[in-house]
């Protein structure tokens, strides 16, 4: 009957809908620990994983309740041959199972980013769980499990505080940089550009940073900061960057947003300038099968600060300063450029450029890229323009001097 | 189709025997016997001797002869003082009226020269007769006469025209149907005052014998679609109709839906609104309750209040309305399916706030939300029935024993608190009680498969019903039309509401031959 054939290719749809759904497991939110960093050390030959696990019913508790703050997060550890192992072996230690789709922050220690970073990254991509938008930091100087461990004052969880301060540091102060798991990828596949990792420092004493007095004090013994830039040849960490290079690196790179560039008055004092807004362009070019590098970067910024009595009604001053900030500009890019040459490795992508401008340049050069690149001559142009004087154009400083 | 319901017209041929038994052996209508004495016996008979029959004899002077006459009513339906006093009055002042005429029969005399009564009928058959009576009528039966005749004296007591308790508007009209027909036929003329509005009427129910009016706008309305009316009510073989919604359901084209393919009002303004668009009404003696079709899907999250308000707030609230429908559909599911399955796609301090608030939750999210529902169901239900006194303390109960209590105790998550409650509300703004029953039950199903499923089997189930809704018709008119099939031009009075001056033509479905509610030029358009 019609009713029949009806029913059972009901049937046969509801069957083939069910078994047909991708994704299988159902958790509910009180079986899982949601994980918000990861950190990465060596160990040996081994891994050693270590996991910031947020403990959601604190956070409940602490609401209302003064009955002062207690950690939040707890780090567990563990160690084994390969990372999926050592997450997995993690449920020794944990009564849940550890759910990776909320990560804000991978941490890699030094030593282990010198050995190579590619390894770690496969499982990463591999797993459905993850989402690829978590950020990766280096740990500089001290093992990425210390720095799990450290608590912090203003944000109840230390990862959300380290994901919004690199964020808003790469934003507002250029000296790091936003790198997620993607673009990280994306760096080490590409033959013409290495990857570069914000470094992050504990000021203090990690040890008392582990404890309730980093955020009973007012001044916490302990502080998690954003330092310089770790450079990377292939997957291996090689060097550090300093804040001036890093805020070149950026210049170079066009990540920058916002920086602040500070410039010697003319007669003596400093003034400050926020950059607030950059346009870079990287061409590559091949002359008589030699590989040449044009950086041009233009900027536009305000005075926002001026220690020292200078005129600034005419349009000659407003020049004087344009060129001292593109001067400026100039020899922070031409010193990160010299410190990734001496690194050999090219953080700008200035390899990729290349590729770009000339394929078939670029097949007979990618093979000694490190070599060609610590040779590369490279073209600065920099156009720096001063719009606005903030809500004066004088300083006051000019007129206390002339009583 | 066929054999899926072969159980159920078994039954139904059953039944029609049944009730054939009841009528007289076939031997058509029994003519009123010429002896009065006779006729009384058999109308008492007839009734069982029921003491609310009244049979008041009297003698009447006619053409100088004194006739035995008795007048017949139910004492409650019928109000015969009127009657009476015409009928009674003095010998002496009646003969100073009525010379003898020759000729003339006393019944034709009655008729036309004593009865002050606009509604007058003859009956010559007792099953007339009885439904005459039974419908409120007096009826004046005369010795040696074989008709009698049957004075309109109706009075059944009526609630009076109050404001429709099920679709209160801030601006419009505040008159609602009432139970009596004729009254309820009057508010919807008053509103239409054209020779155009017919009416055609039918008597339903074999026992019942329900009066049911039929009104459309002839002209606008689509004839076959009253045709198809007309038969669909001709069909119905029952014993009672004693609400609009016995009807509804033996003419609606499809009855295992969970959505209604037939609107029902309490309003006056909104049958006229819908005859005016050319779809028809259908009265129901007994019941304030009117039924509208063609009824599509779109006409359920509409209001009579929409084209009180301005055309800008009207949209808005229809889109909001459809909001809430959704709301309603997949609040409890969508936070099943997003809590249990797919984490990663809830923001990260929003995760963490829920997961804190489920933390100690003994309940999976699929039970803990059943319960609520189910409780919230269980309020509902007990707040209808209550007296408005007892209602209050229900609400009270409902709100602090689960919005607190249950919190408190750990038992619940105040998270799947607010998901319940904002269901609840979204459920109530649907106008249409009748969509908001459908909603309420899909809900169910749908919490069912994104607790196995998760937003796949969300998914699945919106396909599932879509497709449901597009094979929907009412009437013969699709039911999502104009959604689908897509009218363009239609979209003016759909989820927008445009302008009045704006709105100058009737749905596509509805109206085929004439299809201008205004002049097409000049533009109405309020110049500037």
């Amino acid at each position: 009957m019609n009713w029949l054939r009806k029913g059972l290719a009901l049937i046969l749809i509801a069957s083939a809908a069910a078994a047909l759904s991708g994704c299988w497991n159902r958790k509910e939110l009180n079986e899982i620990s949601i994980a918000s960093a990861f950190g990465f050390d060596k160990d040996g030959g081994n891994f050693k994983v270590s996991v910031q696990l947020i403990n959601a019913s604190e956070i409940a508790a602490g609401k209302g309740s003064s009955s002062g703050r207690v950690p939040v997060v707890t780090v567990q550890e563990s160690s084994g041959h390969t990372l999926f192992e050592s997450i997995r072996a993690m449920t020794e230690t944990t009564p849940r199972k550890i759910y990776g789709s909320h990560l804000r922050l991978l941490v890699i220690g030094e030593d282990l980013a010198r050995e190579g970073i590619a390894r770690l990254l496969d499982l990463l991509s591999r797993d459905h769980e993850l989402r690829t938008d978590f950020y990766i930091v280096i740990a500089k100087g001290i093992s990425a499990k210390d720095v799990l461990q450290i608590l912090t004052p203003l944000e109840k969880i230390p990862s959300d505080k380290l994901y919004s301060s690199l964020v808003s540091s790469q934003r507002n102060w250029g000296v790091t940089a936003t790198v997620d798991l993607h673009q990280l990828i994306y760096d080490l596949v590409d033959k013409g550009k290495d990857p570069v990792l914000a470094g992050l420092r504990v000021l203090g004493n990690p040890e008392l940073g582990q404890t309730e007095m980093n955020f009973q004090s007012a001044s916490p013994p302990a502080k998690l900061r954003y330092q310089s830039l770790a450079v990377f040849r292939k997957d291996k960490l090689v060097g550090w960057l300093n804040e001036e290079q890093s805020k070149g690196y950026n210049y170079v790179s066009g990540e920058l947003q916002s920086t602040i560039v500070r410039l010697p008055c003319p007669e003596g004092g400093q003034l400050a300038i926020e950059i607030i807004n950059t346009h870079h362009r990287i061409k590559g070019k091949v002359e008589d099968g030699r590989p040449r590098i044009d950086v041009r970067l233009d900027a536009e910024g305000n005075i926002g600060e001026m220690e020292c009595a200078m005129n600034l009604q005419t349009p000659q001053s407003i020049r004087w300063l344009e060129s001292k900030l593109d001067e400026q500009l100039e020899n922070s890019m031409k010193s990160v450029i010299a410190q990734a040459k001496a690194y050999r490795a090219d953080i700008f992508g200035f390899g990729s450029a290349i590729h770009r401008a000339d394929f078939r340049a670029w097949r007979r050069l990618e093979d000694h890229w490190e070599e060609a690149f610590a040779e590369l001559p490279v073209h600065i142009a920099v156009r720096a323009k001063i719009r606005r004087t903030g809500s004066v154009v004088e300083s006051f400083l000019e007129r206390m001097g002339d009583s | 189709m066929v054999s899926f319901l072969y159980p159920f017209k078994k039954l139904r041929k059953k039944t029609r025997v049944a009730l054939a038994l009841r009528e007289d052996g076939g031997g058509g209508p029994v003519p009123i016997a010429g002896s009065l004495e006779r006729s009384l016996r058999t109308v008492s008979e007839a009734l069982g001797g029921s003491n609310d029959l009244v049979l008041r004899k009297f003698a009447i002077m006619l053409n100088r002869q004194p006739c035995q006459a008795a007048v017949v009513y139910i004492e409650g339906l019928a109000d015969p003082t009127n009657l009476m006093e015409s009928l009674l009055i003095d010998s002496g002042e009646l003969q100073a009226v009525l010379a003898p005429a020759p000729g003339v029969s006393p019944l034709q005399l009655i008729r036309e020269h004593i009865l002050k009564i606009g509604n007058i009928n003859g009956v010559s058959d007792y099953e007339t007769l009885y439904h005459s009576i039974l419908s409120g009528d007096a009826v004046i039966l005369l010795e040696g006469e074989t008709e009698a005749i049957a004075a309109g004296t109706g009075n059944i007591r009526d609630r009076g025209v109050t404001e429709p308790s099920t679709q209160a508007v801030l601006r419009g009209p505040r008159e609602g149907f009432s139970e009596t027909l004729r009254t309820n036929t009057a508010l919807v003329r008053r509103k239409i005052k054209d020779t155009s509005l017919w009416m055609e009427t039918r008597q339903i129910g074999e026992v019942t014998k329900t009066d049911v009016a039929i009104m459309y706008v002839k002209g606008i309305v689509d004839e076959k679609t009253v045709k198809e009316v007309m038969s669909r009510l001709d069909r119905i073989r029952i014993d009672s109709i004693l609400e609009s919604a016995y009807i509804e359901e033996m003419i609606e084209d499809e009855t295992y839906t969970p959505f209604p393919t037939v609107y029902n009002t309490e309003r006056p303004d909104a049958v006229a609104g819908g005859l005016l668009e050319g779809r028809i009404a259908i009265l129901v003696d007994g019941t304030p309750f009117a039924l509208v079709v063609p009824a599509l899907f779109t006409h359920f999250f509409q209001t009579p209040e929409d084209y009180y308000h301005r055309a800008d707030i009207s949209t808005l609230i229809r889109l909001l309305r459809y909001i809430c429908f959704f709301i309603a559909l997949f609040g409890p599911s969508a936070y099943i399916a997003v809590t249990t399955f797919h984490q990663e796609m809830i923001p990260t301090p929003l995760l963490i706030s829920v997961a804190a608030a489920r933390e100690g939750i003994p309940f999976p999210a699929f039970v803990e939300a059943v319960l609520m529902e189910i409780t919230f169901e269980i309020l509902r239900e007990a707040g209808i029935r209550l007296p408005k006194t007892v209602g209050q303390a229900v609400s009270i109960v409902g709100a602090l024993v689960i919005g607190q209590s249950a919190v408190e105790a750990g038992l619940i998550g105040p998270a799947m608190v607010i998901v319940v409650s904002i269901t609840a509300i979204a459920n109530f703004v649907i106008p249409s009680y009748e969509m908001g029953i459908s909603v309420r039950m899909i809900r169910f199903l749908y919490m069912m498969l994104a607790a196995s499923f998760g937003l796949y089997g969300i998914l699945i189930g919106t396909i599932v019903m879509v497709l449901h809704l597009c094979s929907l018709r009412s009437f013969g008119i699709p039911y999502m039309a104009p959604f689908a099939p897509f009218i363009a031009e239609d979209q003016k009075d759909n989820i927008f509401r445009l302008p009045r001056w704006a709105l100058s033509t009737r749905p596509r479905y509805f109206s085929a031959s004439n299809r201008h509610r205004q002049p097409e030029r000049p533009r109405q358009k309020p110049g500037p």
